[in-house]
C-alpha cells in the first residue's frame, strides 16, 4: 500500500498517475548546489540524485547547476560528478542511463564578493529554462559553511532570483544544519532568510529524518494497532536515544570546536527523535499536521533553568583509549583543538515532558563520539510486571535493577546499523527447574526487505521537488529544540568545568561516570547497545 | 542490491508426496539447528511460489528465474510439470540453497515437481500440502499454458496471485477477455497478475509525468485522440492495455477510442512491444501534440504545443533499461492484492478489442 502519498495534491490532478509509484512527479527545476565542489555534494547529493534519475523519479529537464567560486566548465563539472557518482553511488553507473542524467547537468562560477557575481549562474538558469523547460522553478541547495547562508540568500534575494515564476511555479532554498549556534543566532538566521525567502520555501535538510527507520518510526506507532495503546506513562517506565559514534572528530577539530555534542547533535538529531517517538497521531500525515504535532511534544518538554543544567545533564570530553584494536588519541590531540579544550564530545540528559502521555516517564538522551560502537537507538523500556507468580524478585521498590529479577520488555527501535526493531520478552529455558530468561524477537529491516533503502538524501531531495515539507524542520520545531538547548548552553557556561576535569572518559568507553550517575539516582541503567 | 551467488546447502532425489513433505521439513529443521543461536539473520521465505510449467524445457528456464530472483524474494519454490497422459509418479528434486546477502542469510528451497498420471488432473491435492503456513501463495502460469488450466477453481482457490503472461499467447485479445472474465468472476482475491501489463509500466510512467510540467497540465482533460504504435501484425496484450488504460483513465465525452497501430517493421521488437504513443489534445485556445517513441534502451518525447499566443516545442530523452523477466516477475511477488488500474485497463481494452 502506498501510504502517504506525498503532499496535498496539485490543484489539478493528473488521471495518468494515479496507480503509478509516484501520485506526481516534481515539476521540471533546475537544483543549484552552492559549494557544488564540496564533500557532500560528491558523496551524497549526486549520487541521490543520480540514483531518482535511473528509478525514473525526476521530472522530464530536470537539471542540476553546479555553483562554485572555481572556474570550470560543464563538461568537467560533469566528469567529477560522474567519478563520484561511480566512487559513493548505491546504483551501478550505465553509459545509457548517465548520458541521460549528465544531459541535465550545468556549472557557473559565482563570486560573493564581486557584485555581478552571480551573472554566470543567472545566464546559465535562462539558457536552462529555454533549453530545458524548466521555467523558472527552482531549488537552491547550500551546501556551504553556516557562515556564508545568510549571505547567498541575501545575494539571491537582491538578484531577484527568489521569486516564483509564476502561481504554480516554484523557488525552494534547502540549508543543511547547523540552523545558528543558539536561540538567538538560531533567530537571526531565520530572520535573515526570510527577508527574502518565505518560510514556505525553506527547506531545513536533517537527513536523518529521511532515513527509511527513522520513517518507519510513524508507521510502526500509527499503522499498528497493538503499541499506541501501551505507548504511555502507563506502560513505559523510561525511554532511552542513543546516539553513538565510534569516530573522533575526523579531522573537523576546528569546526567541532565551535559546535560540541549538543549543538551537532542534540538540538537536531535526536529532539526530532523525542518529538517522533513522544508525539500524538498526527490527523493526516501532512507536512504541517506533522509537524503541529512534533512542535506540540518539544514545547511539553519541561524547560530546563540553566542554574540546574548540571543536575539534569553530564556533559564529557574522550581521552585516548582503544578502539576496534587500534588506539586513538584523546580530543585535545586531534588536529585544530586546543590543548585546554572544554568543548563536550559526549552529552547526556534527561527530559521531562509535562503532559497526560508522559508525565514521570523521563527521556534519558545521549551522545559522543568516541564510544565502543556506532549506534542510533531508541529503546522503550516498560515497566515491570506487578506481581511474579514464578517467585524470585522483581525488582527494589526504586525499580533498581535486582540479580535474579525478571526483566522488563524492552522494545528497541535501531536507526543505524543493522536498521530493525526488537522486543525483549521473557521465556522459560528448557528443562525441569523454572528457569526465566529474555529472549530477543527481532525484525531486521535488512532481512525483511531485501530490496535497497533509497538513500536519505534520495527521499529528501525529491520531496523538496514536490513541495513536501513533511521530513524537513519547521522554523518553530528549530526554535523549540534550540530553548531547550540554549539554556542547558547557558548553565554550563556559567559552571565550567576546569581544564583538570577533562577529558572525563577514555575513547571507547560508554562516556563518563557522571552519566552512569545520571540514571543510577533515578535507579535506572543505561543499556548496551 | 547486487544479486549474492546462491550456494546450494542440501539437495536430493524423492518420489512420493510423503517423502517430498518429510524431506522438505527435515531440510527447514537441519538448516535452523545449523545455525544454531545465530538463526535471527537467517531468512526462509516470504511466500510459497508455485511455477506451472508445460513441459521439463519450460521447467528448467523458469527454474533458473526462480533461482536468480531468490536473494531478493526468498520463497519455497515448486516447479511443477504436470503430465495427466503419462505413468502415474510424483518425483521431485529438492534443493535448499543459500546466500549471503547484506549480512543476512537468505534461503531457497527449491522443488522441481513432476507429476503423472491421474493425480495430475488434481494438482491442488498435490501442492496443498507443500504451501507453507500464514505467507501468502503466488501461482506463475510460465508460457502459454491452458488458460482453462491457468485459471482453474483449484488454483484460484489455492494461490493469493496468478501471475500470466497474456502476451504470450496467440490471440492476445481473446487472452484478454478470457482473464477479464475471471477478474470481474472471482472478485478481489486472488488477484491476477500480467507480465505484459508490468511490461507497458515504464511508458505509462511517461506518459503520466508529460502531463506533470505546468505547461501541459491543463492539456491532460483534454486528451482527443491516442495513437498506440507497436511492433507486430496484430494486436498485442501490451498495445491492447496501453490503450484500455489510457481510455479508462480518460473516457469522458470527446475522447476517441485509442487508435492501435501495428508497424511491421518493428525490427527485434516483433513481439508485440510498444514502439510510440501519440497523444492529441487541446486546453483552451491551444492544441499540444505528445509523442513518446523508443525502442528498448531509449526514448524521446517530443511535445508541441501550438496556440494563439505561442507555440512552443520541446524534446527531451530518457535512456531506459527494459526488465527483463526475472524484474517483471519478482516485481509481481512484490505485489499484494488486485491492481485497480489493470482491472480497469482490461476491462477498457476487451471493449476495444470487440
Amino acid at each position: 500500500m502506498e501510504l502517504g502519498t506525498r503532499a496535498p495534491a496539485q490543484a489539478q490532478a493528473n488521471p495518468l498517475r494515479e496507480g503509478l509509484r509516484l501520485e506526481r512527479t516534481p515539476a521540471p527545476c533546475a537544483l543549484v548546489i552552492f559549494g557544488a565542489s564540496g564533500d557532500l555534494t560528491r558523496r551524497k547529493l549526486v549520487p541521490a540524485l543520480y540514483a531518482l534519475s535511473v528509478q525514473g523519479l525526476l521530472p522530464a529537464g530536470f537539471t542540476v547547476v553546479g555553483a562554485a567560486r572555481s572556474e570550470g566548465t560543464d563538461e568537467g563539472f560533469r566528469a567529477s560528478l560522474r567519478q563520484a557518482v561511480e566512487r559513493h553511488g548505491r546504483l551501478p553507473v550505465t553509459d545509457l542511463q548517465w548520458a541521460s542524467f549528465a544531459e541535465g547537468v550545468r556549472y557557473a562560477r559565482v563570486d560573493l564578493d564581486d557584485p555581478e557575481g552571480l551573472a554566470p549562474l543567472r545566464t546559465v538558469l535562462e539558457e536552462v529554462d529555454l533549453e530545458r523547460g524548466t521555467a523558472g522553478n527552482r531549488v537552491y541547495y547550500l551546501s556551504i559553511p553556516p557562515s556564508g547562508i545568510a549571505n547567498v540568500a541575501r545575494r539571491l534575494g537582491e538578484a531577484g532570483m527568489t521569486t516564483p515564476p509564476a502561481q504554480s511555479g516554484f523557488v525552494r532554498l534547502i540549508v543543511e544544519k547547523p540552523f545558528g549556534r543558539d536561540l538567538t543566532t538560531s533567530r537571526a538566521l531565520d530572520e535573515d532568510l526570510h527577508r527574502h525567502f518565505d518560510e514556505s520555501q525553506i527547506y531545513r535538510i536533517d537527513h536523518y529524518l529521511g532515513k527509511e527507520t527513522v520513517q518507519n518510526l510513524h508507521v510502526f506507532r500509527f499503522a499498528n494497532g497493538i503499541f499506541e495503546p501501551v505507548w504511555s506513562r502507563q506502560y513505559i517506565d523510561h525511554v532511552q536515544i542513543t546516539v553513538a559514534e565510534s569516530i573522533g572528530v575526523e579531522g573537523r577539530g576546528g569546526y567541532y570546536e565551535e559546535s560540541g555534542a549538543l549543538r551537532d547533535i542534540v538540538q537536531n538529531h535526536i529532539m526530532q527523535l523525542v518529538a517522533l517517538v513522544g508525539m500524538e497521531a498526527p490527523a493526516d500525515f501532512s507536512p504541517e499536521t506533522v509537524r503541529d504535532e512534533k512542535v506540540k511534544l518539544l514545547r511539553a518538554i519541561r524547560p530546563i533553568h540553566p542554574d540546574d543544567a548540571l543536575d539534569t545533564t553530564v556533559r564529557g570530553q574522550y581521552g585516548a583509549g582503544w578502539i576496534d584494536g587500534e588506539q586513538v588519541p584523546g580530543y585535545r590531540e586531534e588536529p585544530g583543538v586546543s590543548d585546554a579544550s572544554l568543548r563536550e564530545t559526549f552529552v547526556a540528559l534527561k527530559l521531562d515532558i509535562d503532559n497526560w502521555r508522559w508525565a514521570g516517564t523521563p527521556f534519558y538522551l545521549r551522545t559522543g563520539k568516541r564510544l565502543p560502537r556506532r549506534a542510533t537507538e531508541v529503546a522503550i523500556q516498560f515497566r515491570r510486571v506487578p506481581h511474579s507468580p514464578f517467585g524470585g524478585q522483581l525488582a527494589s521498590p526504586a525499580g533498581a535493577p535486582v540479580a535474579g529479577a525478571i526483566d522488563p520488555n524492552l522494545l528497541v527501535v535501531r536507526i543505524q546499523p543493522d536498521e530493525g526493531i526488537t522486543l525483549r520478552f521473557n521465556a522459560k529455558v528448557p528443562g525441569q527447574a523454572m528457569r526465566i530468561r529474555t529472549v530477543n524477537m527481532d525484525f531486521l529491516y535488512g532481512s525483511s526487505f531485501l530490496t535497497e533503502s533509497p538513500e536519505a538524501y534520495e527521499r529528501l531531495l525529491l520531496d523538496c521537488m514536490l513541495g513536501d515539507a513533511t521530513l524537513f524542520a519547521r522554523e518553530d520545531e528549530v526554535e523549540e529544540a534550540w530553548r531547550l538547548c540554549t539554556a542547558v548552553l547557558d548553565g554550563w557556561r556559567a559552571h565550567p568545568p576546569s581544564v583538570d576535569e577533562l577529558p572525563d572518559y577514555e575513547a571507547g568507553t560508554w562516556g563518563p561516570k557522571a552519566a552512569h550517575d545520571l540514571l543510577a539516582r533515578d535507579g535506572r541503567s543505561w543499556r548496551r547497545p | 542490491m547486487s544479486a549474492a551467488a546462491l550456494e546450494t546447502v542440501r539437495s536430493g532425489h524423492v518420489s512420493g508426496l510423503h517423502a517430498v513433505t518429510s524431506a522438505l521439513a527435515e531440510m527447514r529443521g537441519s538448516m535452523l539447528r545449523a545455525g544454531g543461536d545465530d538463526t535471527r539473520g537467517m531468512r526462509l521465505s516470504v511466500l510459497t511460489l508455485v511455477v506451472a510449467c508445460a513441459d521439463r524445457a519450460s521447467a528448467e528456464k523458469a527454474g533458473e528465474v526462480v533461482e536468480r530472483m531468490a536473494s531478493r524474494h526468498p520463497t519455497r519454490a515448486i516447479v511443477l510439470v504436470g503430465d495427466p497422459d503419462g505413468p502415474a509418479r510424483i518425483e521431485a528434486d529438492l534443493s535448499l540453497s543459500c546466500s549471503a546477502t547484506g549480512g543476512q542469510q537468505v534461503c531457497m528451497e527449491l522443488v522441481r515437481l513432476e507429476v503423472g498420471g491421474e493425480s495430475a488432473r488434481h494438482l491442488r491435492s498435490v501442492v496443498g500440502p507443500l504451501l507453507l503456513p500464514d505467507v501468502p501463495a503466488h501461482l506463475w502460469v510460465v508460457g502459454a499454458a491452458p488458460l482453462t488450466q491457468a485459471l482453474s477453481p483449484d488454483a484460484l482457490e489455492l494461490c493469493e496471485r496468478i501471475i500470466v503472461d497474456s502476451d504470450a499467447y496467440p490471440d492476445p485479445a481473446a487472452t484478454l477477455a478470457a482473464v477479464a472474465l475471471v477478474t470481474a468472476a472471482v472478485g478481489p482475491l486472488p488477484a491476477i497478475g500480467d507480465l505484459a501489463w508490468r511490461r507497458i509500466g515504464g511508458w505509462r510512467e511517461l506518459a503520466g509525468r508529460v502531463f506533470d510540467t505546468p505547461e501541459l497540465r491543463g492539456f491532460v482533460q483534454g486528451i482527443e485522440d491516442v495513437e498506440v504504435r507497436f511492433a507486430g501484425t496484430r494486436p498485442s496484450a501490451q498495445a491492447l492495455l496501453f490503450g484500455g488504460w489510457l481510455r479508462s483513465r480518460l473516457d469522458r465525452p470527446g475522447f476517441r477510442l485509442p487508435s492501435i497501430t501495428p508497424i511491421p517493421d518493428g525490427g527485434e521488437d516483433e513481439g508485440g512491444e510498444l514502439l510510440g504513443v501519440v497523444l492529441n489534445a487541446s486546453h483552451r485556445d491551444r492544441r499540444a501534440r505528445i509523442e513518446i517513441s523508443g525502442d528498448a534502451t531509449r526514448r524521446t518525447t517530443a511535445v508541441s504545443v501550438e496556440g494563439a499566443m505561442r507555440t512552443t516545442s520541446a524534446t527531451w530523452t530518457v535512456g531506459v533499461e527494459r526488465p527483463g523477466i526475472v524484474a517483471l516477475v519478482g516485481a509481481e511477488l512484490e505485489e499484494q492484492g488486485p491492481d485497480p488500474m489493470y482491472a480497469a485497463a482490461l476491462v477498457a481494452a476487451v471493449g476495444e478489442a470487440r
